[in-house]
């Protein structure tokens, strides 16, 4: 009985671990991409093709500025959802 | 508490009237061993309402736990939904913008002649805008 008794006091400080992990976010996909470097010039192209780079540099700089956006936005809600309850 | 994963809820209250009933068996009947029993089943008493309060208390936190699950669960199903708004956005954005770009490649291809007609690019210009993207 003296055993029982011991068993059940050593046993009782045994706790368990708590069952919940929380996950980081995960980003979408879409966000995950990196910008695409700039076009560059060649020596001794025309005007007109040369406006082209401009306007397609440009373009990939408004694509990368929209991500980057998203990105703030993305951090901004996720951190207002898992703060809400806190 | 560890133990409390293997033993039903109502064992400790069960074994606590148990003890209760054996201390007064012993006090108003005579036994044999009756001071052992005595002793025994102030023991057996107090530990098992200890235990009673642990199970108590694993139980409160059980439901916490439940309750904090629940949260996260729908903290993870609306982050889900608006990401998707996020990514429908970027990509409506992203369309528009590689269509303005588009638009103006076209308006460049149609006006090449008046563009390329009076102006010869300088190589410094080149080199210049070349610098400025690295």
């Amino acid at each position: 009985m003296k055993y029982i008794v011991l068993l059940t006091l050593a046993l009782s400080g045994c706790a368990s671990t708590v069952p919940i992990t929380q996950q980081f976010p995960e980003a979408p996909k879409t966000l995950l991409e990196h910008c695409k470097p700039l076009r560059a010039a060649p020596q001794g192209i025309e005007l007109s093709e040369f406006i082209k780079i401009v306007v397609d540099n440009y373009t990939e700089y408004h694509i990368c500025s929209t991500n980057n956006s998203a990105w703030i936005e993305w951090y901004q809600m996720q951190q207002r959802i898992f703060n809400k309850d806190k | 508490m560890f133990i409390l994963n293997f033993l039903p809820s109502w064992f400790f209250p069960l074994l606590a009237v148990i003890a209760l009933l054996l201390f007064l068996i012993s006090r108003f009947i005579s036994l044999p061993q009756a001071q052992l029993v005595y002793y025994l089943s102030i023991i057996i008493f107090a530990l098992s309402l200890f235990m009673c309060g642990a199970n108590f208390n694993n139980d409160y936190w059980l439901t916490k736990i439940k309750e904090v699950e629940i949260k996260l669960a729908q903290a993870e199903a609306q982050s889900a939904q608006e990401n998707t708004k996020i990514v429908e956005k970027v990509v409506t954005r992203r369309e528009i913008v590689r269509l303005q770009g588009n638009d103006i490649v076209k308006y460049i291809d149609r006006e090449k002649l008046v563009i390329d007609e009076n102006c010869k690019l300088p190589e410094l210009v080149i080199d210049i805008h070349n610098k400025a993207i690295k």
